[in-house]
């Protein structure tokens, strides 16, 4: 009897690939992650920043001007900082200024209106001695 | 004193190059001494490590800020727990650990075995000395805990959000579990460069193999419950580069658990095997990769390393090695019989192992996307939430499925007729349970009712399995202590059934609502009335500033839940604390996150209630219950074992 | 106070260079360095008893799906007699080869077969050729063999 075995892995491959066509095809969801210096050269669109906020921070993110703030390469080596509007649920509790995020949105003339706030959890491994 | 911590770990590289090298050759050559000896090696490397592991502990109890490492991670306040969990706090010393643990698990594992596996040992300590040579040159070379400098007055402290139990227990766990997973892969790649085709090191290292499996998965769980609880962003699971790289192990482990019984049985999907074991094995270890190196955003913020480029090295020459080794051995892992039908047990356990891998090899692809894309098009895209949740259902609801049916399936075939019979039941109860489910409510979430309905399926063979079983055998303890695997393998199933339960349940059909209070005023959320009373600042706490927003509930229930803000005096970090009332009669959690305005009276809350999340921690003891029914030692199968493996002896 | 740390250090080393020699500070000339490894006699022996106990084990798992209800009578019919005849011949070679490998170990063979404490599948042994002891447990089911000879190490091949 001719083992069965092939012919399943052979499926099975042939199944994950088409899941994933169809996914992709569907959904497309990557976004693009930058940092600030970047977003200069960065097409309209749905985009991801990471960077460390720059205040001060004005406003509030309920209202329909937004909480506005500014975000700046980690590191700092370029002067460039990109405004944010933030607009939605509240941003979480350690988003303060100097804090390093991950801020979801899209970019658009010039400014990033920004929809989802991600702040990094405490530093582990860091090769400094920096407190926070 | 950080003098002899520095000696000892030279010491470890100098007895790790030497089992390496030593024993490579005398496995090679045949000299049994030599292999003895290299053997030692490997014991003596457990024992400087040690050394060099109480050193560093001690330094970290004295408070001894000569030490650069003691100075970052600790100050004189820190209690002596969370001074002592600093150990795997920063880079070097959880690298420390990681070697710590390796050479006590590979002393361990080689004198245990050093009789049964005459012929395989002398290959597996140089494959262990190889590895532990790796960590112990980045110790010694790159990243060691034992730089000093002048003392400063005090150290850096431990940032408060991370004073927490959960910091002594998750990460050691983690490690028990990512180390454990060496010692299959050093069993398998000394099985095959010694030239064995036998069982014997799937025998041997089955135990190793689980148990590194459950501190591994349990540690995952704490992470989730850590996230959960103290975190407080209302989720337990963020599909974060650094949580991945412990479920991808973890899956291909999964896997592998399943697919050794394939081949101890059969003798087939030997090749597979020990792919699996050698995937399980470098996830492990690129997964710490990913975690130091910084080469991936994460949530989990490392900074950027240099160490990253050495695992990765390490990374590649270990797989190119691994590689290699399979197809130079690929005559003797020829499979000794076929599969015969789709229809089977062996046939089910391939369905499951594809569905494992294909689940581990998307969690891969979405953690490589960013780099990729990077080298590719010169920019980093990233895969969201969605990507992750499309194919853990496409992926794994199957696999939920698969849990039921593969045990009611015959070994080599079965047919329609009687699989239907088998099934009948457990089909019948669960479409009993989905129309239940959907006069509840929960027709709401198609992917949920689907989870619920397949996991009720799963519970309805598994307890027909232990019914049946309990028939044919007179007892039901009996049935179990006969066949500790198989049942103790049915128990993590009713774990992976819970956590599916709970999953679904908490994400599926939670309710989330952001409100804005003025004190005295009310919100209305699947059930609960919750009153915004007043806010209450943190009074006479010197460490601490901060308030709490205090609400009252009722409804559902009727309480009082506090929750609030945390602000660390000498610390600029705030941290979240939340409200959360367990609801255990319903299994359900109430939860509260207060984000304060300044200048204004009113408090935005974010309400959430997630039904039976509760049931995903339960999963995490069944999980270990059934693990350790697992590995429960039976007298009577050693005894077989060996008399079975006697002829081998001299 | 750093000599004294030091001189830990020394002893650490020195522990560890006297542990690594340990094999040759015993056994200076040795008669025999070389590897103890099983021969193919031996590894064969292994194989053989690996497969005996596969043999068994499926009989054993069938016998245990059946009378469970997982597989219908036609078909367990069908698929027990090919796993009996596996099983004996897998017994005979097994016993053969161990017969050839030490010739003065039969006396030590208990030709019986051991009852089973707990109740075994309820078919009791087929009428085969060569019949299959109740007592030889499944890998999964740890039950003891009977207590099959363990061959003495015999001369050094």
């Amino acid at each position: 009897m001719r083992s069965p075995a092939r012919l399943i892995v052979a499926l099975a491959v042939a199944g994950v690939l088409a899941v994933f066509l169809v996914y992709t095809a569907l959904a497309g969801t990557s976004t693009p992650q930058v940092v600030p210096s970047q977003l200069a050269t960065q097409k309209p669109g749905k985009v991801s920043v990471v960077g460390t906020v720059v205040g001060p921070l004005r406003g509030e993110s309920h209202s329909a001007a937004g909480l506005r703030f500014a975000l700046r390469d980690i590191g700092g080596k370029t002067a460039a900082v990109v405004p944010v509007v933030y607009r939605g649920d509240s941003p979480p509790p350690l988003f303060a200024v100097g804090r390093h995020v991950v801020v979801g949105g899209r970019y658009e003339g010039g400014r990033l209106l920004g929809s989802s706030i991600l702040t990094k959890c405490p530093s582990k491994y860091t090769a400094s001695t920096s407190k926070s | 004193m950080a003098d002899l911590g520095r000696a000892a770990l030279v010491v470890s590289l100098g007895l790790a190059v030497y089992a390496l090298v030593a024993g490579g050759y005398a496995a090679y050559a045949g000299r049994r001494r030599l292999a003895t000896s290299a053997r030692n090696a490997l014991l003596a490397c457990f024992g400087s490590t040690l050394v060099a592991s109480a050193v560093l502990a001690t330094a970290l109890v004295r408070h001894d800020f000569s030490f650069v490492y003691v100075a970052s991670h600790t100050n004189r306040t820190l209690p002596t727990i969370y001074a002592l969990s600093a150990f795997w706090g920063g880079q070097e010393g959880s690298l420390l650990l990681w070697l710590l643990v390796l050479t006590a698990y590979g002393a361990l594992a080689v004198a245990v075995n050093r009789r049964l596996l005459r012929d395989v040992v002398p290959w597996v300590v140089p494959v262990l000395g190889g590895i532990a040579s790796f960590f112990a040159f980045v110790l010694v070379a790159v990243a060691s805990p034992f730089d000093t400098q002048t003392a400063p007055v005090d150290g850096a402290g431990l940032t408060p959000s991370l004073q927490n139990p959960y910091m002594v227990a998750h990460p050691p766990m983690l490690y028990l579990g990512y180390v454990g997973l060496s010692i299959p892969f050093a069993f398998a790649a000394g099985a095959l460069l010694s030239g064995r085709t036998d069982e014997r090191w799937i025998v041997a290292t089955r135990r190793w193999t689980i148990a590194a499996w459950t501190f591994l998965g349990f540690g995952q769980l704490l992470g989730a419950h850590w996230a959960y609880v103290e975190v407080g962003w209302g989720g337990y699971y963020a599909w974060d580069p650094v949580e991945n790289a412990a479920l991808m192990p973890w899956l291909a482990a999964t896997a592998f658990l399943h697919s050794v019984m394939i081949q101890e049985r059969k003798g087939m999907l030997k090749v597979w095997n020990m792919v699996l074991v050698a995937l399980a094995f470098e996830l492990s270890v690129f997964g710490t990769f990913l975690t130091r190196s910084g080469v991936v955003n994460s949530i989990h913020s490392f900074a950027k390393s240099p160490i990253g480029g050495w695992f990765l090295a390490f990374v590649v020459i270990s797989s190119l090695f691994s590689l290699g080794l399979i197809l130079l051995r690929l005559p003797l892992l020829k499979a000794r019989t076929k599969l015969e039908s789709a229809l089977s047990r062996e046939a089910a356990f391939l369905y499951n192992n594809l569905l494992l891998v294909a689940l581990c090899l998307t969690v891969l692809w979405g953690v490589l996307f960013p780099i990729v894309t990077q080298l590719v098009k010169g920019e980093s895209r990233t895969m969201g939430r969605p990507y992750y949740d499309f194919f853990l259902r496409a992926f794994g609801l199957p696999l939920l499925l698969l849990m039921g049916i593969g045990p009611l399936i015959a070994w080599r075939k079965t047919s329609v007729r009687s699989l239907a019979r088998t099934l009948a039941w457990p089909v019948a109860a669960s479409a009993a349970a989905g129309v239940v489910l959907v006069a509840a409510g929960a027709g709401s979430s198609r992917p949920g009712l689907i989870a619920y309905t397949f996991s009720a399926f799963v519970l309805g063979t598994i307890v027909l399995e232990l019914v049946k079983g309990t028939r044919a055998t007179g007892s039901l303890v009996a049935l179990i202590a006969r066949n500790r695997r198989r049942y103790g393998g049915y128990v993590v199933h009713a774990a992976v059934v819970l956590l599916a339960i709970g999953i679904a349940g908490s994400s599926a059909y939670s309710t989330t609502r952001e409100q804005k209070l003025r004190p005295g005023q009310t919100a209305d959320v699947a059930g609960y009335r919750l009153t915004y009373l007043r806010t209450e600042p943190i009074v006479g706490d010197p460490n601490r500033t901060g308030q709490y927003a205090v609400l009252n509930v009722g409804g559902r229930w009727h309480g009082t839940l506090r929750t609030g803000q945390v602000t660390y005096t000498g610390f600029q970090e705030t941290d979240e604390d939340v409200g959360i009332k367990t609801d255990w009669l319903r299994a359900q959690d109430l939860y509260v996150i207060a984000n304060f305005t300044s200048g204004s009276q009113a408090v935005y809350f974010k309400i959430l209630v997630k039904p039976l999340v509760n049931l995903i921690w339960l999963a995490g003891i069944v999980f270990v219950l059934g693990s350790l029914v697992a590995l429960w030692p039976d007298a009577r199968e050693q005894r077989r074992l060996a008399t079975r493996l006697a002829p081998a002896h001299a | 106070m750093t000599w004294a740390w030091i001189l830990l250090g020394a002893v650490l080393a020195a522990g560890a260079v006297v542990l690594v020699a340990l094999p040759f500070l015993r056994e200076p000339q040795p008669e025999d360095d070389r590897l103890d490894a099983p021969t193919a006699g031996q590894a064969r022996l292994v194989e053989l008893a690996e497969e005996r106990d596969r043999a068994l084990a499926a009989l054993k798992e069938l016998e245990f799906d059946h009378r469970t209800g997982k597989i219908a009578d036609d078909d367990y019919r069908q698929l027990v007699s090919p796993l009996r005849q596996a099983a004996a011949s897998a017994l005979r070679a097994l016993d053969a080869e161990q017969a050839r490998y030490g010739a003065r170990m039969n006396d030590l063979e208990t030709p019986a077969p051991v009852p089973e404490p707990a109740p075994p599948p309820d078919e009791g042994t087929p009428p085969t050729p060569a019949p299959v002891p109740e007592a030889y447990p499944p890998p999964d089911e740890g039950t003891p063999p009977r207590e099959p000879a363990v061959p003495e190490p015999g001369p050094q091949e």
